[in-house]
């Protein structure tokens, strides 16, 4: 759509009173097409932001939102009060952090690797195995782990674990494995989508420029990191900013379904979502869910402004606006 | 032009759909219902008046739910005027389906109560004694003052229980094949130190299974209490309430500290899961797999019978407790009137109708007679021939719902006098000094979030015995002052202190 606006306001027609004008008038049926996205917009992603009162609010239903007592940020107090805020805030972005790296590395690798075979069956066959894990429900994935970790009939602890002669672990007391435990299974959960992408974008690639490269002599290492990497490059960083602005929201399924809601774990799982469903569900105050909501969308808002401007600063024709 | 009307035929296409998508699916009444109108609004003297009626349920809505609606409806349009439709919703979505359809203003008008303090603290429910005095006679003389006393909340009540068990004692529920095969003695145990020996018996003859389990998403000791929780654990009055108005930090007492080291030490000679703090199987679904022998309970007369259909083997209980009535075991389930409803008086007027006439309450809990049950000689009731559990078109079971279950019929398999028992048995529970103090929790919400966290961070494994209590529960307690839990208490302290000077 922004794309289309742009071409029409690159033919201006010189001379003529009132432009503006004959231009709605000529692309009326466009701007017609426009609206049904337009009001699905401001409906689903505009209205609900004035929602943003709730969390300055003690939401009473005799009251009504908007007659309910305004209490300022005390709905927002629990979120920085205790020193689990330190623990979810750092698990949060840490997790998040050194997801987005794994993620964008591992996905490209595949996404080269994939374009690479010359076979197209099993181009898509790979393709359909790696993206499989992507349309699983957490609930799944949950139980797949702890067919793996369980202690009475877990394939590790009954027999990988005796093969190599190991006394068998305690997997869901243990703390220090489930950092590695949590990123492995995000990636192999959500790599295939993100792969999905790269791979569309590799392929749009011009071959010329392969030829060219090959008939300088350049090996295939070259040609990636001179030709594939580069050009794939805004989509990466499109991507990558997305992600970044989703920083301080976590992957529920992952945090709370995976580890099985295993309370010794918490040290390493407990991340902003589920701190929040785990003192919420019991007093279900809808003031404080929306704070969280809140403060979550306004750090991930202003990291996104940060990052496309440090962007913008390295490369602008990369930065997204 | 033919280009333009194409355009403007494809936009108006589009907005049908539109329109016709988000139209309102309650166009007209029923059928059926306009006929009898005429007369019955003579028989009571009202306007004829349609009560939505809001209830959770656990599995999916039964198929025949509109037959059973429409049998409800001829016997209260005749007697009140008042129709009713009834609105399940799966316990999942129910919660956030209520916020939705108050927030917006839907109509409803008799909900089911599962948060009691939550909802009264947030302006969820209308106060109904005044109604209640006028409209609902039948409900207060089932419930009965004490019960009903209960339910005040600074002197005012927003819901009544439905009648059922509203004490409960606490045991273990175990196989009682296996009990008698082993000759095991039970006849000495009356505290959970001494399931020790009924436990290594289990373990010693049985290797392949595990003496006790857990329920899904709480710990072995989750569902064994003997003190009264004041809503949700943080600061308790020990010993069932019955010694003073004194809150303490349970998790502080010796007793707990000795409940722990019991757990632990059944953990330590493999008495409970090693998988006991992720254990997502039921504790019925367990027995029944022939994978554990038994698990705690908090039980009420019938219980056996209850647990033995579920498992599928015959239960016994061994009683570790008496039966105590808590403000928690009284408000677990109740009915009352949400802030939006547009005539309280008609929501009243119906459920009034649910604790006293038995066809209503039959019909709410067993369905119609002949299609979903049948009544033998004995005058006990099961399904109809060629009827199931599977194939039944209303299953839902769930009697201590919906209002007076004392008026229902009895299940083949149960104690004819299951009611009779059921009704001594509230009447004679032990009652908490507590009984009607009604936690509300505002003033403190964000410590109660934190503390919340940093229970479920240690009590599950603490109390499966799967951490070790003279290492984790110092941590434990550390963790909870820091996280505020003084601060509960004092408060719940002030507030317990302010409610008893108005006893």
């Amino acid at each position: 759509m922004e794309q289309a606006a742009s071409k029409i306001r690159i033919r201006p027609r010189p001379g003529k009173a009132g432009s503006r004008w004959s231009m709605a008038k000529k692309f009326w049926p466009l701007y017609l097409l426009m609206l049904p996205g337009v009001v699905y917009m401001i409906i689903n992603n505009y209205l609900p932001m004035f929602g943003i009162i709730i969390a300055f609010k003690d939401i009473n239903f005799a009251k009504g939102i908007f007659g309910s007592d305004w209490v300022g940020f005390k709905n927002f107090e629990y979120l920085f009060k205790t020193e689990d805020a330190y623990i979810i805030t750092r698990n949060t972005i840490l997790y998040n952090g050194a997801f987005i790296v794994t993620h964008t590395v591992l996905a490209i690798a595949f996404a080269i690797l994939l374009n690479e075979i010359r076979k197209k069956f099993f181009t898509r066959l790979y393709q359909s195995i790696i993206l499989l894990p992507y349309l699983m429900s957490m609930v799944i994935v949950s139980y797949l782990v702890y067919a793996l970790l369980s202690m009475e009939t877990g394939f590790l602890n009954k027999t990988v674990l005796p093969l190599l002669g190991i006394e068998s672990i305690s997997w869901y007391t243990e703390t220090k494995y489930w950092p590695a435990i949590l990123t492995i299974v995000h990636n192999w959960k959500g790599i295939g989508f993100l792969c999905v992408i790269y791979l569309a974008s590799i392929i749009g690639i011009d071959p010329e420029y392969y030829e060219a490269a090959t008939l300088d002599g350049a090996s295939k290492r070259q040609q990636i990191f001179s030709i594939t990497i580069p050009l794939i490059a805004p989509v990466v960083i499109f991507m990558t900013l997305l992600a970044i602005g989703r920083i301080f929201y976590s992957d529920f399924g992952l945090f709370y379904q995976v580890p099985m809601n295993s309370g010794p774990l918490l040290e390493v799982t407990n991340v902003i979502d589920t701190y929040v469903y785990r003192g919420l569900i019991f007093l279900g105050d809808l003031g404080m869910s929306s704070a969280a909501g809140a403060y979550q969308s306004l750090v991930g808002f202003v990291l996104v402004i940060l990052s496309n401007y440090v962007v913008r600063r390295l490369s602008k024709e990369n930065a997204l606006f | 032009m033919k280009k333009r009307t194409g355009w403007v035929g494809a936009l108006l296409a589009l907005m049908l759909l539109v329109s016709a998508c988000g139209g309102n699916g309650d166009s007209g009444k029923k059928p059926g219902g306009e006929a009898a109108e005429g007369q019955a609004s003579q028989a009571s003297g009202q306007e004829p008046y349609e009560v939505v009626m809001a209830f959770y349920i656990f599995g999916e809505v039964p198929r025949d739910l509109q037959l059973v609606q429409d049998e409800i409806n001829k016997i209260s349009k005749a007697k009140l005027n008042t129709t009713v439709k009834l609105l399940p919703i799966n316990i999942g979505a129910w919660k956030n389906q209520m916020n939705l359809m108050m927030t917006s203003g839907e109509k409803l008008d008799l909900i089911v109560i599962n948060e009691y303090s939550n909802d009264v603290t947030k302006g969820r429910l209308l106060p109904i004694n005044e109604l209640l005095e006028r409209h609902g006679q039948g409900i207060l003389e089932a419930v009965g003052p004490d019960y009903y006393n209960a339910t005040k909340v600074k002197g005012i009540s927003y819901g009544v229980p439905s009648i059922r068990d509203l004490a409960a004692d606490y045991g273990l529920v175990v196989r009682k094949d296996l009990i008698d095969k082993h000759a095991i003695d039970v006849s000495g145990v009356n505290a959970l130190e001494d399931l020790e020996g009924v436990f290594r018996e289990l373990k010693d003859n049985e290797p392949n299974l595990v003496p006790i389990t857990n329920k899904t998403n709480t710990s072995v000791l989750g569902t064994f209490s003997t003190r009264d929780s004041l809503g949700d654990d943080f600061g308790v009055l020990v010993n069932n309430g019955q010694d003073d108005l004194k809150v303490v930090n349970w998790f502080a007492t010796e007793e707990y500290a000795e409940q722990l080291r019991t757990v632990r030490k059944w953990y330590e000679a493999g008495y409970v899961l090693k998988d006991a703090v992720q254990n997502q199987e039921a504790d019925v679904a367990m027995v029944k797999a022939g994978k554990a022998a038994s698990f705690l309970g908090h039980q009420k007369p019938g219980y056996e019978a209850q647990q033995s259909r579920a498992t599928g083997m015959e239960m016994m209980t061994i009683k570790l407790g008496p039966a105590v009535a808590k403000t928690s075991t009284v408000t677990n389930n109740m009915w009352g009137v949400p802030s939006g409803a547009e005539k309280p008086e008609r929501s009243i007027q119906f459920l009034n109708l649910m604790y006293t006439d038995k066809d209503i309450v039959n019909l709410l809990d067993w369905g119609i007679e002949g299609k979903h049950y049948a009544i033998a000689e004995d005058g006990l009731i099961d399904y109809p021939e060629g009827i199931s559990a599977q194939t039944t078109g209303y299953g839902l079971n769930m009697g201590w719902m919906f209002g007076n279950q004392f008026l229902s019929h009895v299940w083949k398999g149960d104690n004819p006098d299951v009611w009779k028992e059921m009704d001594e048995f509230n009447r004679n529970a032990i009652k908490s000094k507590a009984l009607g103090f009604t936690w509300d929790p505002t003033s403190v919400k964000a410590e109660v979030t934190a503390v919340y966290n940093v229970a479920d961070q240690y009590r599950r494994g603490l109390e499966s015995g799967v951490l070790d209590p003279d290492k984790e529960l110092p941590a434990f307690l550390n963790k909870l002052e820091s996280a505020g839990i003084n601060k509960i208490i004092a408060e719940k302290q002030k507030q317990l202190d302010e409610w008893a000077q108005t006893q």
